[in-house]
């Protein structure tokens, strides 16, 4: 219902973006505009994600990556590994709900046994890398507080700089951060590169995006090559994505404990 | 001569020069660093050390601070553990950041841009606290990418946050990662997250932390009267001492509040190293100044003279001065080993003052002329002073060729102060002669007093020439003894055993490591030398093996690897079944409830699918890891090539350490891999390291002294015969060092390898003196017993008094805080009068027969 009250604004922003200067823009009208771009019903992708350390170590796997959003804007996601072979066929089920701890799922094929993981912190490392599981979840609108600093180029695209805190009333705070800044493009509205600052307000991580192209049979934009470094140890993640396929009415049973062990 | 007539032309300038470049020193001496780690002993460059270095920054493994919380009641109850907690809390929150940082942030500000200037100020609002761990990380990270921010500030910036948050890691009931299976599902989390309110949810923590075996004698007791909590520092140690120290402080004030009845101790290897180097600076206090009070009563017992006493100290405490400069200079710092060089420099160098003194005394009353006393002084006494000081620092010179680093740096810095005391024998000393007033007449008094002396010295001239048959028994005798002694000499050391029975660190650590693991670290690291080869788990149940087979030794007290981690996932997938306890096998078949009844109805059990024991491996670790576990850096390398064994042992005297070493070592030689390789690291591996380079070290230095010293002797005397006599009573002193360790059940250790070596280099003074006294009587006609009748009652009665000085100021070290010290002190001090005693009598006798054989020859001729 929220999301439906915002359509007024939202469309009225749309449509006055192109005439208005962009200063007029408040740093939560482009976070708008940028949930437009990111919000899809459902989204599949084939990843390959490699990690890396500063010393030069590198670890690749591939995997396949199914997500959708319900109208309250949480996510669910499917992720199989699909390399390499000793892990094939490992999926893991995540359900994320508004007002209690995410469901986590873990399926290992060599049991053949799927096992409930605690889910309570949104700070852990997704699958090792340096993704925690709230840089994977949709932009909380509701939940921070978005100030516009200016505007920025990031790798010759021009973009919005906003800064974000989290701004819940009572509610608890579970996030690893004191504090993000977005760079937000001014073509596509797509977040192109983020800071992230810890709770001792210490810059720790840093996300690019790059090889943004339109996701073909959508009109939906999307970079095909996201990295995140660790700023202190120079750990990276890159996920490179071979393919996007957005909005094939993926069924939600898609996202059940019953399907995760099905092993495919 | 015309040096000294310089000199006593221009005193004033010559002391003004003096005083300038022992301020220069000064200067610089008090930047020199207390730190007496390992590191500071053993060569850099030896494998192991090189290695050690790399599997520590491989396996991300800093120094550990343990922190032993025990209670004889029993740690489960809620006022302990809720102290386990506030302490584990509280260590997160500490900062080492003072004032100081502050003032040279604020001072740095005014240099910058206003744009730092700016975030500087909003940083140093509210003074400097743990709240500007982040602003100051983001300027340091904003300043490394400034090219015109000076190297210096971003130093400074870095050391600031590193002083903000010292600790990187905070290991104890309340932190620890547990991994658990629960109906609910799988969780890993710390046992305590919160202090249980009731009894029953205290009982139920209890049995969840026994129920994990990686938890016991880990983090809790066996008899659970003992909780440990571990903070690892955030950098290494030995890169910064001042920051660790002051980290070890406010551990040690974190912890005073908890006590009662609980014991709060903190011990572990970096504690031991803070003890050592308070205890040193203690020592090097109350030490210093109690042999300079000491040497100087002994001078004024043999003067009688106040000024007299004086001239003396200001030699030493001039020479010590220069010596720290030089040591600061070099950047080195100041070890165990090296922190007794000021007891050393005090002890030999006074008999330069003495000599001098002795010698101005008797030229004034002959001459009672100032000029012309001090002028025949150093006439009589420059070359005399000069070659034994060249013996002296040839003998210390050669612990130079010693592989262990602090060793060496003795050497080294004990020759150059004994260089910088000859220096200022010849340079401070006649210009301050020159300024002060002549002597008092009290010479005269002398020769009635020591009577003993001067009666006992003729009476042992006499013996010794007389009966030098029983002299050479006597020395033959004590050779086959020393062979017996020599034979039983054992290698050995232990840091915490330096340590009285009775001291804090040594209370610490005794208890800790009968409650726990052990405080102790050996790294065994196991390298496939394949990519992903880990997780076969043939490796793995060669590691649990070895694990087994470790802990089966009485002073290993726990171990953890990768292996553990395993297991304990295994068992957890399984339901907690204990027959899954283990590592996977490389193929097992499934038996589950819904497979096995397939298998009833289908017959044969191969059928079953077969689980492959490596993709298990692989999908626990990947469990593990998403699970939010990050304790497998320290265990696994990131290709999971390597592995890493940490192993804690309960005592730290090394052959003990070697035997736990050798039985690791024959147990993968048979269950390793071929092409698998095995690299021993921690600080336990590197205690052994030192002890397998201290007698190839101490036998080629001792060679090396003797050669040079017995080439030296024969330039000074210009005869080969002579400078054998004159090394011999060093030589027998030296065999009875070592035979007294051996004898005594000593072990052989760093500070024991160096006693060899001391009684060496100052010892030999005494033949010099002894047969440059003997060669010019006789070039002036005397014969021989005559030369060694006056030779005693001259040079014997300054050696008698030399070598007490000497003695009287080793004695000194049975103050000291540590055990070897002070059995360096009573071993140096006794060897030095047993070496004068030696020079007295072997010398006499050697030279007599000498004597009697080249007559008997000229005779026969």
């Amino acid at each position: 219902m929220r999301v439906l009250r915002c359509i007024p604004t939202v469309l009225a922003l749309f449509l006055l973006s192109g005439s208005l200067p962009s200063q007029d823009l408040s740093g939560r009208d482009i976070m708008e505009l940028y949930k437009i771009q990111d919000r899809t019903g459902d989204l599949s992708a084939d990843q390959t994600m490699t990690l890396m350390n500063s010393k030069g170590g590198k670890r690749t796997r591939e995997l396949s990556y199914v997500m959708k959003t319900d109208e309250d804007d949480n996510r669910k996601l499917l992720i199989r590994f699909l390399s390499p072979a000793d892990i094939k066929g490992t999926g893991f089920l995540s359900i994320e709900y508004a007002d209690r701890d995410d469901d986590r799922w873990l399926y290992l094929p060599s049991l053949r046994k799927s096992r409930r993981i605690a889910g309570s912190d949104k700070t852990d490392q997704f699958v090792g890398s340096e993704f925690a599981y709230e840089d994977l979840e949709s932009e909380k609108l509701n939940q921070h507080a978005y100030t516009l600093e200016g505007s920025d180029t990031v790798n010759g695209t021009p973009a919005w700089l906003i800064t974000a805190v989290i701004d819940i009333d009572g509610g608890p705070d579970e996030s690893g951060y004191s504090k993000r800044e977005l760079w937000i493009s001014k073509d596509h509205n797509l977040l192109v590169q983020a800071k992230y600052y810890d709770k001792s307000g210490a810059y720790v991580k840093k996300l690019q995006s790059k090889d943004i192209r339109q996701v073909p049979g959508s009109e939906k934009w999307r970079a095909y090559e996201m990295s995140m470094e660790d700023i202190r140890t120079g750990d990276k993640t890159v996920i490179e994505v071979s393919e996007y396929r957005i909005d094939q009415n993926i069924p939600d049973e898609y996202f059940s404990e019953r399907y995760l062990k099905r092993g495919r | 001569m015309w040096y000294y007539h310089y000199i006593l032309k221009h005193p004033k300038t010559t002391v003004a020069a003096i005083l300038v470049v022992t301020l220069f020193f000064a200067w610089q001496a008090k930047d020199v660093e207390v730190n007496n780690s390992l590191y500071e002993l053993l060569p850099e460059n030896h494998p192991s050390v090189i290695q050690d270095e790399e599997i520590k920054h491989e396996f991300n493994s800093r120094e550990m601070i343990l922190i032993g919380v025990i209670n004889n009641q029993g740690v489960f109850n809620s006022a302990t553990l809720q102290k386990v907690k506030d302490i584990s809390d509280k260590i997160w929150e500490v900062t080492t950041a003072d004032a100081s940082d502050s003032s040279r942030l604020d001072s740095w500000s005014s240099e910058l841009d206003p744009d730092y200037r700016e975030k500087i100020d909003e940083i140093l609002q509210n003074g400097l606290d743990r709240q500007d761990r982040g602003p100051v990380n983001n300027l340091l990270i904003e300043a490394k990418d400034d090219p015109s921010i000076p190297g210096d500030f971003i130093g400074f910036l870095g050391l600031l946050r590193l002083k903000l948050s010292p600790i990187s890691d905070v290991i104890s009931l309340s932190e620890i990662e547990n991994i658990t299976s629960t109906d609910w599902g799988l969780d890993v989390t710390p046992p305590m997250e919160t202090v249980p309110g009731s009894q029953e949810g205290i009982n139920k923590l209890a049995a969840t932390v026994f129920a994990n075996e990686m938890f016991v004698n880990g983090i809790v007791s066996e008899d659970s009267t003992g909780t440990l909590i571990l903070a690892e520092l955030a950098f290494y140690y030995d890169d910064h001492l001042d920051i660790a120290y002051d980290v070890f402080e406010k551990l040690e004030n974190l912890a005073r509040p908890f006590r009662g009845p609980e014991r709060v101790l903190l011990a572990g290897v970096p504690m031991v190293n803070v003890y050592t180097i308070n205890y040193m600076s203690g020592d090097m206090a109350k030490l210093t100044p109690l042999v300079i009070l000491l040497v100087m009563l002994i001078m004024y017992l043999s003067f009688r003279m106040f000024k007299a006493t004086f001239i003396p100290i200001a030699i030493v405490l001039l020479a010590l001065t220069w010596t720290l400069g030089v040591m600061a200079l070099v950047g080195r710092p100041i070890t165990l080993i090296v922190a007794f060089m000021p007891v050393m420099i005090i002890a030999i160098g006074i008999a330069d003052g003495i000599h001098l003194i002795t010698e101005y005394k008797l030229s004034w009353n002959e001459l009672k002329k100032r000029d012309g006393a001090i002028l025949k002084t150093f006439r009589q006494l420059s070359w005399p002073v000069v070659i034994t000081s060249l013996t002296t620092m040839a003998g210390f010179a050669s612990l130079a060729t010693s592989s262990l680093r602090s060793i060496r740096d003795f050497g080294i810095y004990t020759s150059i102060g004994v260089f910088a005391a000859m220096v200022i024998s010849l340079t401070f000393v006649p210009a301050v002669l020159r300024l002060l007033s002549p002597p008092r007449e009290v010479a005269s008094r002398r020769r009635h007093d020591h009577r003993w002396v001067s009666a006992g010295l003729p009476a042992l001239s006499r013996l010794a020439v007389g009966k030098r048959r029983w002299i050479y028994v006597g020395i033959l005798l004590l050779a086959a003894v020393s062979i017996i002694g020599i034979a039983k000499i054992r290698v050995g050391s232990t840091m915490v055993g330096m340590f009285h029975e009775d001291s804090e660190i040594f209370q610490a650590s005794k208890m800790l490591n009968e409650k726990f693991g052990g405080t102790e670290v050996m790294n065994i690291v196991i390298d496939t030398k394949q990519e992903n080869g880990l997780k076969e788990p043939t490796v793995l149940q060669a590691v649990a093996s070895l694990q087994d087979t470790l802990e089966s030794l009485p002073l290993v007290g726990y171990t953890t690897s990768f292996a553990d981690y395993i297991k304990r996932t295994n068992f957890v997938m399984n339901d907690n079944n204990p027959s899954f306890n283990r590592i996977p096998d490389s193929i097992e078949y499934m038996n589950t409830s819904a497979d096995a009844a397939q298998n009833y109805e289908g017959s044969d059990i191969t059928t079953s699918k077969p689980i492959i024991g490596r993709n298990q491996i692989a999908q626990y670790t990947l469990l593990y890891e998403n699970a939010g576990g990050d304790d497998l850096e320290k265990l696994v390398d990131f290709d999971y090539s390597k592995l890493n064994v940490i192993t804690m042992i309960r005592d730290d005297f090394t052959p003990r350490i070697k035997e736990i070493l050798q039985s690791s070592q024959s147990f993968l030689a048979s269950r390793l891999a071929q092409g698998a390789a095995v690299i021993y690291a921690g600080c336990a591996t590197l205690c052994v390291v030192g002890d397998d380079l201290i007698i190839p070290s101490q036998l080629k230095s001792l060679g090396i002294a003797l050669i040079v010293v017995l080439l030296l002797l024969i330039l000074i005397f210009r005869s080969f015969k002579m400078g054998l006599i004159a090394l011999m009573p060093i030589v027998v002193t030296v065999l009875v060092v070592f035979t007294i360790i051996g004898l005594f059940g000593f072990y052989l250790d760093a500070v024991m390898a160096l006693i060899a070596s001391i009684v060496l280099g100052i010892g030999i003074d005494y033949s010099v003196h002894f047969i440059s006294r003997y060669q010019s009587l006789r070039k002036e006609g005397a014969d021989a017993n005559d030369a060694i009748r006056q030779t005693m009652a001259t040079s014997g009665r300054a050696i008698v008094f030399n070598s007490a000085a000497v003695a009287v100021g080793f004695v000194v070290l049975l103050f000291s805080s540590f055990i070897p010290v002070q059995n360096m002190g009573w071993m140096v001090s006794a060897n030095m009068l047993l070496s004068a005693l030696l020079t007295l009598v072997l010398v006499p006798a050697v030279l007599s027969s000498a004597y009697k054989l080249t007559t008997r020859k000229e005779l026969e001729q």
